[in-house]
């Protein structure tokens, strides 16, 4: 497979987010009892229960163990395109493949309502659409990096690059709830097309409010290491700084530490 | 209690669990009465399957006799009764076990609701899966007792077996005139892995058991019946069924009233019998049974009333289809919008009739929900106690983490541990055995007992250990000793005060000294607690489930005592607080969180009315329970406040060292506190307030290099007003002032784990060339001295393994805080050598010169000492460790500036160079 990227998430906190979901969200409903959260069907649940919100919680999460093994491989692969288009652009590629997946299956509900047909009465549960709509970015915007030959008998020879094997989990996934995720995963392939060449708008929109919700996530440590803006107000009271920054450390004595090594230090210590 | 004794403990408890059902010996006897056993079964089997309601069953085992034939004292005959008539069957005490009493009672209780019949909003459920309680009244009536009694063929069947005739302790024999009951109704779902009973059948095989006890709970009766649930009638007849009441073949059949009622049961009871008892072919030797469930059967026949039950089941106010909806729900939950809360509960009403005990209950009334709505809410339960899990996980690594030197651990009392650590480890013991016994909860009940036991005994027991050893050191203070007054705090002076001392005491410290003598390092001390806290908690979680069989008053009591009890956590940090004499110890949201993480199951069992454990309300104790535990929290806030031991009276303890003294004007005039910081008085900001009587004093604290603000008072009458400004600084034993947080960081910061160094400090050795130079230098009279900048008392740990070499230099050793040196003139300042020379010539004879600094040699490995040498006027041997080379770059030889040499070591130092 390609692998230009370091291994790992580093700096890539939408792609870390996104596969931290992908586990967790169904490891507790499954836990919780509550897969049936991210049911989605026209009848019964829109028309007879009037449970309008399925319409935004089915695409959130897988509901069977290979379907999460894949969509966390393919997650793993398209953090190139996160480091392609940061990851403030990405995101809201997503969300915009979110709103139009929506969008389309409440106008298909529509439909059903008024002429009292019942096509596509089901979507396929877990974020098909949306990865085959990245995937479609995907093909678009990462270049194939090698090719390799596979040589049969005779003269035949199969030539494959390194997209091939992206290909074949794709493939995977779409038929996995049959025409469910074939549907949702050809619905999904369609608007990121679509959204991509600029067809329909959506390209240029950016998720507003980005810069704060990065300031929180930003790494302490690398808050610290870089000098802090000096306030021309507090020149002359830097002494008193000093002190407050250490009576904040004295509270706690330690420095903040991400959890999980919290969680190691207290075996580590001797 | 070591591993050993553990290891044999486990062994001898697999020893006392109930292993499998015992087989009997199976002798020849015991096959033959096999065979015709299940001859007599397939007989019954035969008879049953060409039954019809106007016929009798003739010759069934436990039927033959009907209540009028007894009634009649036809009690020792038995089948065929001369004269009687056995080829018609009517719904009465001639042909009937019942008594046309009992028959009308059940009749009625069959017809209950039948006015109502038509109404579309009410039904009755089709899975009534639940579990019900209720009071039952045991109506006295005179009955006459029917004997029944086993074939012939299978008495003495198994010795063990055979029991006395008397009525007395026989299982459903009860003599109360009411109690409670509970009533657990089950549907036969499947029967050798086939699925038994559609959901949409008319008439459902079920399993009830009951259970009833008096008001005390002292005497228990347990009857397991099988029987019929009709649903379109809402009406239940169940029996018992033994070797001696083969009530299943056509008996219990006949009494459903009615000729329908008949016809399903019995088709029903066919096609569970041809699944249950015949291998494959309906052949006559293919009857699957044996040695067991005959055994079985003689066992329930044996000290066993055989009852026989006509219930009714309410209507619900629900439509076929709500109740379709549910059920389906419960199966398979895609998110109906149903609330199971509202969902109406199961109500139950009927009578139960011994025939051979002649005893006649009746239950007005039985109400539970529905076992799948049980099992729901039991769901969100363990979710809860999921979250509540990690949070305590979260909470006790955060105080962990906070507590990492050894100072701040040895704060921590073990025992407030030790009991919530009890506790998490025997509830995920209980979660455990409960997993293996509700299949649809196994995965939330397995978090839950992975996470407590993570919290048990991964972060629990690391904290207890941690704790111990850092606990190890301290003698063992006894709380008379401690009443006697003496604080650890003085522990250090006790040895010089030994002679001092009351006989008594003195005793009582050699008997604490060898106590303390193994040094125990932390992987035993681990192993130790390890294998007692399980020992512990093993024998803990058996009284616990013990327990819960004991009558109601003893059960209330002990339930009632040992909460109180293991809500007593912060207790022995209170305790522990005190006989350290420090007033902090666990951190405030560590308090607050761990207790309320701990008082949420409490609420939950008796401030919630319905909750799933069926526990009693009883708010009045969860108060105590919650006063209980904020007396002690206030406790653990007015020491942090007080000090640890404000509600001592003062001659019992001695009082530890008050950090926050009150400062008056004469503190300062006398120069307390500001000894050292001249000039902090002499600047002009220090302004004390003369006219108002109390003013405050500016200095700067050593540490944060900010000013501290002192309250100076002009008298030592102590004011409450200031007692909280009295928190903000410190003052030292030596009389240095600090900000309170800051003294405190420094020392977490600074802390130095003296233990550890001095056990390195132990294995010191010289270097090499170190040994046989002095040896040397002392054989050839050559006088030598040594100086040191540490200290006596550090001088002394160091070298007390290696004083045969150090002996040598008699009494020629200056250290860091001797006297001859004045204070702040250490190396590299050149006194110190000029000291050490000074000691030499001393003890020369008095017919030869003093040595001059310029004919000394100094052997010198650090830099400050090279210059100390060097000053003094002596030539230096340097022999600086590599590393410091390294750091040096080459600059070194700008150091010796040619008053020295530069050696790698020692070895290459050449006496002849020197003339030695």
């Amino acid at each position: 497979m390609s692998s230009s990227l370091p291994t790992g998430f580093k700096d890539l906190p939408v792609s870390k987010g996104l596969a931290i979901s992908t586990i967790i969200i169904p490891l507790v409903a499954s836990l919780s009892n509550m897969k049936y959260l991210f049911y989605y069907a026209y009848d019964p649940f829109l028309i007879q229960y009037k449970q309008f919100w399925r319409l935004f919680t089915f695409q959130i999460a897988f509901l069977n163990e290979s379907e999460v093994l894949l969509g966390i491989v393919l997650l793993y692969q398209f953090r190139s395109l996160e480091r392609l288009f940061g990851s403030h652009k990405f995101i809201s590629i997503i969300i915009v493949l979110y709103g139009y997946i929506i969008f389309i299956t409440s106008i298909i509900a529509t439909l059903n309502f008024y002429t009292g047909l019942k096509w596509i009465n089901f979507m396929s549960s877990g974020p098909t659409g949306i990865i085959l709509g990245i995937f479609f970015h995907f093909k678009e915007f990462i270049p194939i990096m090698y090719k390799f030959e596979i040589y049969g008998i005779g003269n035949n020879k199969l030539i494959l690059n390194d997209h091939a094997f992206i290909h074949l989990i794709i493939f995977q996934l779409s038929i996995s709830q049959g025409w469910k995720s074939i549907g949702s995963g050809l619905l999904g392939w369609i608007i990121g097309g679509l959204v991509c060449r600029g067809v329909i708008p959506g390209k240029q929109w950016k998720l507003p409010f980005w810069n704060s919700i990065q300031f929180k996530r930003s790494n302490p440590t690398n808050l610290r290491s870089n000098s802090p803006p000096i306030d021309p107000q507090n020149l002359g009271n830097t002494e008193q700084n000093n002190s407050d920054n250490n009576n904040i450390d004295d509270d706690d004595a330690t420095e903040t530490r991400p959890l999980a090594s919290q969680f190691l230090d207290t075996f580590r210590r001797s | 209690m070591n591993r050993y004794n553990l290891v044999f403990f486990i062994i001898f408890l697999t020893f006392l669990l109930p292993g499998p059902p015992s087989t009997p010996i199976n002798s020849d006897d015991q096959y033959d009465k096999l065979v015709q056993f299940k001859h007599h079964l397939y007989q019954s089997y035969e008879n049953f399957q060409n039954l019809t309601y106007d016929e009798n069953w003739q010759n069934l085992t436990g039927f033959q006799l009907s209540y009028q034939d007894v009634s009649n004292g036809h009690v020792n005959e038995t089948y065929p009764i001369p004269g009687k008539d056995y080829t018609h069957w009517e719904d009465n005490q001639n042909y009937s076990i019942l008594p046309d009493e009992i028959t009308n009672n059940a009749r009625k209780v069959w017809n209950k609701e039948q006015d109502n019949e038509d109404d579309q909003n009410k039904n009755y459920y089709r899975n009534i899966s639940a579990t019900l309680y209720g009071d039952f009244i045991n109506s006295n009536n005179s009955f006459v007792k029917m004997p029944i009694t086993l074939p012939n063929y299978l008495h003495n069947y198994d010795p063990d077996l055979s029991s006395s005739d008397s009525l007395i302790g026989t299982t459903g024999n009860i003599t109360y005139p009411y109690g409670n009951t509970k009533i657990d109704i089950s549907i036969v779902k499947q029967i050798n892995k086939k699925s038994f009973n559609r959901l949409d059948s008319k008439i459902k095989l079920i399993n009830i058991d009951f259970e009833f006890s008096d008001q005390d709970e002292s005497s228990k009766h347990s009857i397991e019946t099988k029987g019929f649930y009709f649903v379109e009638s809402g009406n239940i007849i169940t029996s018992t069924s033994s070797a001696k009441f083969l009530s299943l073949y056509g008996g219990l059949q006949h009494l459903t009233f009615d000729e329908l009622k008949f016809l399903d049961a019995k088709n029903l009871t066919l096609s569970y019998m041809e699944q249950s008892l015949f291998k494959t072919l309906k052949a006559k030797d293919n009857l699957d049974i044996n040695f067991n469930y005959l055994y079985q059967m003689i066992q329930s026949s044996e000290s066993h009333c055989e009852y026989i039950g006509y219930f009714h089941l309410n209507k619900v106010n629900l439509t076929l289809d709500e109740i379709k909806n549910l059920d389906e729900e419960l199966i398979n939950p895609i998110g109906r919008p149903i609330d199971f809360d509202k969902v109406p509960k199961l109500n139950l009403s009927g009578l139960l009739y011994s025939p051979d005990c002649a005893i006649n209950l009746e239950i007005p009334k039985a109400i539970g929900i529905k076992k799948e709505i049980q099992i729901f809410q039991l769901h969100q339960i363990i979710i809860v106690g999921i979250i509540l899990l990690l949070a305590q996980i979260f909470l006790i690594m955060k105080q962990m983490n906070q507590t990492n030197t050894p100072s701040t651990i040895s704060r921590i009392s073990f025992w407030s541990i030790c009991l919530m650590s009890l506790v998490d480890g025997s509830l995920s013991m209980l979660y455990l055995l409960s997993s293996a016994v509700l299949n649809k909860l196994y995965l939330p009940l397995t978090v839950s007992a992975f996470l407590s036991f993570i919290l048990a005994s991964i972060f629990e027991m690391r904290y207890m250990i941690s704790i111990y050893v850092s606990q190890l050191n301290e003698r063992t203070l006894s709380l008379f000793t401690a009443l006697q007054g003496r604080a650890m705090d003085d522990n250090s002076d006790e040895y010089g005060d030994q002679q001092g001392q009351p006989p008594q005491q003195q005793e009582q410290q050699q008997e604490q000294q060898p106590a303390n003598d193994p040094i125990q390092d932390e992987s035993q001390v681990s192993g130790a607690i390890y294998s007692r806290f399980f020992f512990t908690l093993i024998v803990f979680t058996f009284l616990i489930l013990n327990s819960v069989m004991w009558p109601k008053h003893l059960r209330k009591n002990f339930e009632y005592g040992l909460l109180l009890l293991l809500n007593s956590y912060w207790l022995p940090q209170v305790y522990r607080n005190i006989i350290r004499g420090s007033h902090r110890s666990f951190k405030w949201w560590f308090i607050g969180g761990t207790t309320l993480i701990r008082t949420t199951p409490i609420f939950y069992i008796f401030v919630m009315k319905s909750n799933v454990f069926q526990h009693h309300y009883d708010p009045t104790y969860f108060a105590i329970v919650i006063a209980w535990l904020g007396f002690q929290i206030l406790l653990l806030f007015l020491q942090e406040i007080f000090g640890a031991r404000f509600f001592l009276p003062k001659s019992l303890l001695p009082q530890t060292y008050n950090y926050h003294p009150v400062l008056t004007e004469q503190d300062l005039e006398s120069g307390f506190g500001i000894e050292h910081n001249h000039e902090a008085i002499d600047d002009p900001t220090t302004t004390i307030n003369k006219d108002s009587g109390d003013g405050s004093c500016t200095i700067d604290c050593a540490i944060c290099m900010n000013s501290v603000n002192l309250p100076v008072l002009k008298s030592n009458f102590d004011q409450p007003s200031n007692f909280i400004a009295r928190r903000s600084y410190m003052v030292t034993p030596c009389r240095h002032i600090f900000h309170t947080q800051c003294l405190e960081a420094w020392m977490k910061r600074n802390f130095v784990d003296i233990d550890k160094v001095e056990a390195k400090w132990k294995k010191c050795q010289f270097l090499p060339g170190a040994a046989e130079l002095i040896k040397y230098l002392d054989s050839k009279k050559i006088p030598f001295a040594l100086a040191t900048s540490s200290n006596k008392i550090n001088f002394e740990r160091k070298t007390g393994h290696l004083k045969d070499i150090f002996n040598l230099f008699g009494e020629h050793i200056v250290t860091g805080d001797d006297e001859r040196i004045p204070k702040g003139r250490g190396k590299p300042f050149p006194d110190i050598w000029l000291a050490a020379l000074k000691s030499l010539n001393s003890k020369l004879s008095t017919d030869e010169a003093e040595i001059k600094p310029e004919e000394c040699l100094v052997f010198e490995d650090a830099l400050p000492g090279l210059i100390a040498g060097k000053a003094a006027g002596a030539f230096v041997i340097w022999v600086p460790d590599h590393r410091a080379l390294k750091v040096m770059n080459g600059e070194e030889h700008n150091h010796i500036a040619g008053q020295g040499e530069l050696l790698n070591s020692l070895t290459e130092f050449q006496k002849e160079k020197y003339g030695l």
